[in-house]
């Protein structure tokens, strides 16, 4: 009878050490496809751009009507020769603040600007100063205004220029990306500096990538703002549905944006109140109290232009959610088996702590025991 | 008396040839300190950014909208300018548009109702003890009537902060890195699409 529990020992460590390793090559197999995936390491940047005569020297002072002159240096930092592509740009507000450099259809003091040429050819490590004039027009009003000249690798742009001959025959989804180095111009007129912020619309818009809360923007006055933290909260009813505390970049005067908060979920018809401030440096800040509808037409939207899995919230810290899922299912299946294990212990000490057996079974000897087959072999011999 | 003078004059001069070697070496650091005044030039060195690799996918077609993400690489940006003005780093996008033969000929056409938003990643402390760069909110670039997207700023550096050298992990969460909606009417082809990474230093 005491041979049971040892048999018992016995058995429970490979048990254990089979859920152990089971556990640990779930893990294993759940974190290697997402190394797996890492995509190549990028190129290293081939060009640099800088104003001339340092970062001051992106501030020009004039008068309407002048012609003011500058310079950026541009810098081969590769090890090869290369070609940069020097164009002048407006600068509008990006999405979310700061300055969007925009090349096509220039319509504000982008127009200003004449680069004494377009393209620079540069032997590696080598640099050249690149002159270029701004001329105020005689109507512009207003104590500053922006521009930028930007600079990028010619090889870099012809490559994402022909995505159709990389992708040629084979079907898929190609995403080239070009480094781009911009240089803002600031151009100063005589004139007082304001700054102010105007809400033009809050919005609960739905796209493609689902619905977000959009708060119309016009950034207005004579100079840019520095930043503008944002703090607001989405109520229906008693109940919060959405926070934000975020912070817009510089915003730029006269360039309309429209900050996009993202939605938590999917959105149900009705009324939702937003409430919150906008406190813009160097300026007013802007209080928001507004109610707004997600009409039922919305919803239909919302729900034909997503995909209809909700996504499964990004671990941004960490490993991803699913890789927690199988790690969860490991030590689930582990804490079964132990207390598997423990219980068919427990059941083993129990059947060896029982009283021994009655003295019956020493009474009446079992004829055909090996004992009394031993007996009589050696009476036999 | 005039041996003790000489074995005197000895002793002496045995102790000058020591003080001089001793005294050699400081004379030449007075030299080096005192006489010569130390100069040179710090040279400002670049703004620059290292945009990541983007995965390439492919995609079945299922007659209604779907999200597909696709992991971005490891990128960096560096401010050695040393002019603490602080800077910015934007995404635009360029709409994805297809080329339906498959074969490169014709004019690709854009695809409409399609969205990207690029996750956006926090910058990797490693030596640089300077204040990190502030990832903003992930990057939704919607299309624009014109067919682009409108830009957004995915790192912000205020001045006096973000110097030196910054890495960004490579993204390959299944549900980040790059994450593009394609819309159910999307048609089979080969798509392309450009994200620019733009890096300036703040305006004056």
């Amino acid at each position: 009878m005491a041979t049971v529990p040892t048999a018992m020992t016995t058995s429970r460590l490979p048990i254990g050490a089979v859920a152990v390793l089971a556990s640990l090559a779930l893990a294993a197999t759940a974190t290697a496809p997402a190394t797996a995936a890492s995509p190549p390491a990028a190129k290293r940047p081939t060009l640099a751009l800088s104003a001339t005569g340092g970062s001051s020297a992106n501030l020009l002072r004039g008068r309407p009507g002048r012609v003011l002159h500058g310079a950026v240096t541009v810098s081969n930092v590769s090890r090869h020769r290369i070609a940069v592509r020097l164009q002048p740009a407006d600068i509008r507000n990006a999405a979310n603040g700061s300055a969007d450099y925009t090349t096509t259809k220039l319509s504000q003091a982008g127009r200003w600007l004449r680069l004494s040429t377009r393209t620079v050819r540069l032997a590696a490590k080598s640099s050249r100063r690149i002159a270029y004039t701004v001329r105020i027009p005689q109507s512009a009003r207003g104590a500053s205004h922006y521009a930028g000249i930007v600079a990028v690798d010619a090889a870099e742009l012809a490559a994402a220029k022909s995505p159709g001959k990389r992708a040629q025959g084979r079907a898929g989804f190609t995403i080239s990306r070009i480094n781009r180095q911009a240089v803002p111009i600031t151009i100063r007129l005589p004139g007082p500096l304001t700054r102010k912020l105007t809400l033009r619309s809050v919005k609960l818009d739905v796209s493609a990538a689902g619905a977000g809360l959009v708060l119309g923007l016009l950034p207005r006055g004579t100079v840019l703002m520095q930043s503008a933290p944002v703090k607001l909260r989405v109520s229906r009813g008693k109940a919060t549905i959405l926070r934000n505390s975020s912070t817009l970049g510089q915003l730029f005067p006269g360039s309309k944006l429209d900050y996009r908060i993202a939605w938590n979920g999917r959105p149900t018809k009705g009324d939702y109140l937003v409430r919150g401030v906008i406190r813009p440096k160097g300026a007013a800040p802007v209080y928001i109290n507004q109610s707004i509808t997600f009409t039922p037409a919305k919803v239909k939207e919302l729900k034909r232009e997503t995909p209809p899995v909700a996504q499964v919230a990004p671990s941004k810290d960490g490993l991803p959610m699913w890789v927690w899922l199988a790690l969860g299912g490991a030590a689930a299946l582990l804490l079964t088996l132990s207390l598997a294990v423990w219980r068919l212990a427990r059941r083993g000490r129990r059947t060896a702590e029982a009283p021994a057996p009655a003295p019956l079974m020493h009474a009446l000897p079992d004829p055909d025991s090996h004992d009394q087959d031993d007996r009589h072999d050696r009476s036999a011999a | 008396m005039t041996h003790l003078n000489a074995r005197v004059a000895r002793i002496v001069a045995g102790l000058a040839v020591v003080s001089a070697f001793a005294v050699a070496p400081m004379a030449a650091q007075a030299a080096l300190t005192g006489d010569a005044a130390v100069t040179g030039t710090l040279n400002a060195g670049v703004l620059s950014v290292t945009a990541p690799t983007i995965t390439a996918f492919s995609a079945t077609l299922t007659g209604i909208a779907q999200t597909k993400n696709t992991p971005v690489g490891t990128w960096n940006v560096t401010d050695a300018t040393g002019s603490d003005r602080g800077y910015d780093v934007t995404v635009s996008a360029t709409a994805p548009t297809v080329d339906a033969d498959g074969a490169g000929a014709g004019a690709p056409a854009v695809i409409a109702g399609s969205t990207l938003k690029l996750y956006t990643t926090t910058a990797e402390t490693g030596d640089n003890l300077n204040t990190k760069p502030v990832a903003q909110a992930d990057a939704q670039l919607d299309v624009l009537a014109d067919g682009g997207y409108a830009a957004s700023t995915i790192q912000s550096a205020a001045a006096g902060t973000g110097q030196g050298p910054w890495d960004f992990a490579a993204d390959a969460d299944i549900a980040a890195g790059l994450e593009v909606v394609i819309p159910g009417t999307a048609t089979p082809g080969a798509y392309a699409s450009t994200l620019t990474y733009t890096t300036a230093q703040r305006a004056a």
